[in-house]
Formats: structure tokens, sequence, C-alpha cells
């Protein structure tokens, strides 16, 4: 398949399962919701080293629950325990400290909950004070009551919701832009983040949504899980194993981790029609042959009119899905470290 | 729907504690008119007092079933008491008691409640347009307790003692309020829209009362601790406008409200919320 001279492989894109929960932050000005968001944010670019994603939800936010001006933010994370830990540290660390932000659940709907309120309450030294809005007043939607905190702080109060819902995601959707040089690479590099940043429910956790360096599973160092990508590398083309051509100039590989497989898919398919431009040599994905990860995203079928799952891919998600959440029930600090090898190694990609 | 209409105005008052929707739901019309009422000290069939309609339409948002009650029912006692769940709607006054100690469920008023109305409550909405008397969502005598849930709403004003010795729960006042709002509160939350009477908070433990149209004065009990505009207050206005309850905007958020800490002379982590 060939779309404006741009070759799209015939290849995959691999992503599993991992839990999502969505938050809104709102403060006095849309500046100091936007500072939380972004400290909150800020070094969650691989659940591998920083312990979850997180970013920016580009989703429309039409009202917020205190009517203030407000961010919405997506934050993954392998298992629910896991999760919850980030956030309590997040939350406490960035958004708390901000001034005059506020914390709300961003997915009221979800059937299971994570305790943020619930922990970070402790720091009002027994000044804090709960609310309880009952469950009548939600009558219309049928969930149960909604429960908040108020922590004193030096500015006024901290409100901050006492559980957060949690569902499941899928994380490591990807693509790879393989360009004549840096120049093209990046200018399409930077293309298709803008067009995933106006993509709902999706984040593209890496800097500026591009990520330069590539991971293979495994090293030559016993110490070391995961090492460059050398079969991507230009400066080791023609040294080593090497999937690059003539030409290849460079490699900028744009990952995705969304709410569903639908909005994955969605913010692959416009990253990819937006990386297509000038001196972009072809588009392909990163795949471990669908051993590891739940999901599959074949490329060329997110271009045609209407796109039918294969039988494998559907066995594959499937299967995966029973894997992952058979896999997160478990919550002991082994199974934990097991669930983060799993991804280093299906993601393949670390800073 | 079971629709209940009152034959005529009735002097002595009607006690009617089974007209809820967890009686009525179950039941034929022919059964449902055999009921017992208390008509002063005497039992008589609900049929001498009631005509009775009943058809398959108007379920209720929870599932259970709806019951409309008509006609000069300002002294019928006790409707909706103890009710778990359904709509009942009282489409003029409510007598004493009206959904006292109710569980779950939707009781609208569209007029006028006597005192007692939602006292005790531990669920659901009492949602009383016109007025209130008093007592509303608070204990009866000698309990030390109140509310310990649920959600009570009052039209106009109300009288005295509105959510006293409330455990959990909301009140909500878009009118005025008499004297000991919120009196002996060890939990929940109480919002006067309009302005409220003397000793507001008396003997509050924990739990807000706020009061957006001001006290005549403040207990000595009670210190005032900042000037600031509660966010929360912004959640509770919203969360209310969402549900269609009628809560003008700007009363409760974006504006600053006095917090003052007390009652002192009890535990002291409650607080009233004075604007005005």
């Amino acid at each position: 398949m060939n779309i404006d001279g741009v070759v799209i492989e015939d290849t995959y894109a691999e992503a599993f399962s991992m839990y999502v929960s969505r938050l809104v932050i709102t403060a006095a000005s849309r500046r100091w919701a936007l500072t939380a968001a972004e400290s909150l944010t800020g070094f969650a670019t691989s659940v591998i080293g920083c312990g979850c994603e997180a970013g920016i939800d580009p989703g429309a936010l039409d009202e917020t629950p205190d009517g203030r001006p407000g961010v919405a933010v997506l934050v993954f994370g392998m298992s629910r325990r896991a999760l919850e830990q980030q956030l309590v540290a997040r939350v406490g660390q960035s958004v708390m400290t901000a001034p005059t932000t506020a914390c709300f659940d961003g997915l009221p709907g979800a059937g299971e909950r994570l305790a943020v309120g619930a922990k970070l309450r402790f720091f009002g030294d027994g000044f804090q004070i709960s609310k309880r809005l009952d469950a009548a007043l939600f009558a219309a939607d049928g969930r149960g009551h909604r429960r908040f905190w108020r922590i004193p702080v030096m500015d006024g109060e901290f409100v901050v919701d006492d559980r957060v819902g949690v569902q499941k995601g899928v994380g490591g959707g990807n693509f790879l832009i393989v360009a004549e040089g840096v120049e093209a690479g990046l200018a399409s590099a930077e293309r298709a983040s803008d067009a995933i940043r106006r993509t709902p429910g999706v984040i593209a956790p890496f800097p500026g949504g591009v990520v330069r360096s590539g991971s293979k599973v495994g090293s030559r160092y016993k110490f070391l899980t995961a090492s460059t990508n050398s079969a991507y590398c230009p400066t080791l083309r023609r040294l080593v194993p090497t999937v690059l051509e003539a030409g290849d100039g460079a490699v900028f590989e744009v990952v995705i981790d969304g709410v569903d497989a639908a909005a994955v898919e969605a913010a692959m398919r416009a990253g990819i029609r937006a990386a297509i431009g000038p001196g972009v040599r072809r588009i392909s994905a990163g795949n471990y042959g669908g051993k590891l990860g739940a999901f599959t995203f074949p490329l060329r079928p997110l271009f045609a009119e209407t796109r039918t799952p294969s039988a494998a891919e559907n066995r594959t998600t499937a299967v995966g899905d029973k894997r992952m959440a058979a896999a997160a029930e478990d919550h002991t600090p082994a199974a934990d470290q097991k669930r983060t090898a799993a991804a280093s190694a299906s993601k393949g990609r670390q800073s | 729907m079971i629709r209940l209409r009152l034959r005529e105005a009735n002097r002595v008052p009607l006690e009617a504690e089974v007209i809820t929707p967890d009686r009525l739901g179950p039941l034929l019309a022919a059964e449902i008119e055999r009921l017992p009422v208390y008509y002063g000290n005497k039992a008589h069939p609900l049929a001498e007092h009631f005509e009775v309609a009943v058809d398959g339409a108007g379920e209720a948002a929870d599932g259970g079933p709806t019951v409309v009650v008509e006609g000069p029912t300002g002294r019928v006692k006790r409707l909706g008491e103890q009710m778990s769940r359904g709509r009942l709607v009282v489409a003029g006054d409510a007598g004493m008691h009206a959904g006292a100690e109710m569980t779950g469920g939707e009781l609208i008023v569209e007029g006028n409640a006597d005192d007692w109305a939602g006292a005790q409550m531990a669920g659901g909405l009492l949602w009383i347009k016109g007025r209130a008397g008093n007592r509303a969502g608070s204990t009866y005598r000698g309990s030390k307790v109140g509310m310990t849930g649920g959600v009570l709403v009052v039209g106009g004003d109300a009288g005295h003692e509105v959510g006293g010795y409330m455990r959990r729960g909301l009140v909500v006042v878009l009118g005025n309020t008499q004297d000991f709002a919120g009196a002996r509160m060890v939990a929940g939350t109480v919002l006067v829209l309009g302005q409220g009477g003397l000793r507001a908070g008396a003997g509050l433990r924990r739990g807000t009362v706020v009061v957006a149209g001001g006290v005549p004065e403040v207990l000595p009990t009670f210190r005032e601790t900042c000037v600031y505009r509660p966010g929360f207050l912004a959640v509770y206005a919203r969360t209310l406008r969402a549900r269609g309850l009628p809560v003008p905007e700007g009363v409760l958020e974006g504006r600053p409200f006095r917090r003052l800490g007390g009652d002192l002379a009890e535990l002291g982590k409650g607080e009233l919320l004075l604007g005005g």
C-alpha cells in the first residue's frame, strides 16, 4: 500500500491491556489547571521507568464538577494497585500543591474505584472534612453516592474525590516513521503528534508525543533488560542486522495509549495520515509476532474503507485479554514485577 | 400508576402511613381500598376517604411504582413514611411526618408540608416545593439521631430546628429558616439559601451549616476563622441543579463566606459558613 508516495508496510502494531483512570483538574484559571496537569503527567512516559504513563486528554471538557476551568488527564498503569500508588503520589505532589486546584473523578461511570482522596486526606492532620453527596442525587444515572474530601491548605481548601474510576484501557499502540533524515522525520512526527492531540480518549505519553530511542528486548549487559533498537539505528546500518534501507536516515516512533481499542485505532489512523509528507519513506509499526500483546492493529486496514478484524487478530485479542485480566488480579510484588517485565518486552522501548 | 384522591377535607387528622409506593405497589385496587387508615383513633378502610384508581403506567426512575395523592391533603399525616422505593407525588399539601424515616425513592410534595417532614430519614429524596414546618429533617423528641442519609429540599421557608441532630445527609432550604438550624448536628450538611434564625448550629459537633443570607447573631461559642470562597459549595450547587432541583446560580458558588468553627461548647469540629 502506498499513500501519496509513502509506503504503508504490511505489518501491525502490538498493544496490550492496561488500567486507566481519568482525572479532572480544576483551578481558579485554566493556567493553574494546566500547570497542575502538566506537572502530574510529567515524567510519565513509560510504565517501565516511570511507574505509569500519563498525558492530557484532548477530549472536550464542556463542564467541570465545580464549574471552574479544568483539564482532564489520563493515567495508565499495569495493575490497579500500581495505578493507585501513582495517582496518590502524583495528585498529592502535583495537584494538591498547585494553587487553587481541585481534583475530581473523570470516570464516574466506571465500575471499579481507586482510593485517591481517601489516602490523601491524612495530609489534613485530622482537620480534613468529608462530604458525601447522597445517591439520591444521582438517581438518573444510577451511580451510588459521591464522597469527596476538603483538606485545609494555605490558600483555603483542596477538594479531592475520595475514589476515582478505573477501567481497562489499551497501551502501546504505535507506528514508526522512517524518513530520509532528521528534519523530514521530525516534521512528520510533529504533524502526527498534533493530530493525535486532537483525538479524544488517547495520549501519546512520550516527550512531545514522539520517541527517538526505541529499544529491543535484552542487552549484552546482564543488568539491563532492554537496549537500543540497533536494527533501526542509522549509524549501525550494515554493521548489525538492520531493517533500514539505503536512504533511510532517521526513524521516529509514536506511541499511543487509549481508553479502548477504538480510540487507539482512531489515533493511529489520524497520526499516520498526518505523518505522510515530504521526505517520509515509509510507515511501519512495532510488534513481537503477536505473542505478547493482547491487541493488534494492522496498518493497512486502517486505511481501507471498511475494516474487518482478522481471525488471528480476534483470537490474539481474546487470549490476551484473558491473560492480562488473570495477571492483573494478582497484586503480589512478584506479580507486579512480572507484569512490568512483560510490558517491557511487549513494548520494546524505553528511554 | 396508582392515583388516590381524598374525597373531602378532614377536620380530624387522618393517619395514612400505608400510603407509600412500597405498600401500594404490589396490591390490586380492591386490596388498596381495604387498607386501614386512622381517622382519630378509629381504623377506617382507605376507600372511605380516598377514591382509588390503578393503571399500569408511570414507573419511577428506580423501577418502583408511582403513587399520586390528590385533594385537600394538608391534614393527612405520615404520607410516604418509611418508604424505600418508587415515587410518591402529593399534588397538594402534606400533613405532619411526610417522608419521615424514609430510606429511598422520591417523595415530591407540590405544596407545603407540616412539622417533622423527613424526620430521621435515612435515604431517598424528599422535595417539598412549598414551605416546611418545624423540625424538618430533624429528630423526634427523645432520639439523639436525626437524618442519617438522603436529601431533603424545601422550596420555600422552613421552621425551627431544621436538620437537627443530623448524622449524615443533606438539607437544602431555598428560603429562610427559623431558629436552631442544624442544632446538635454530628455530621452532614444544611444549606440555607435565605436567612437563618437565632442560634444556628448550636451544639454542632461536626458537619456544615451554610446560611447564604446570614444570621442575626452568632453564638459566642463559634470562632471566626476566615472569609473565603468554599469551592465545595459549587459542587453541591451544580449537583443539585443537575438533579433538576431549583438552586439559583450565584448563591452558593463564587462568592465569599465567613467561616466560623464550632460549637466550642461541644467537639468544635463543625463549621458555620455565613454569607450576607
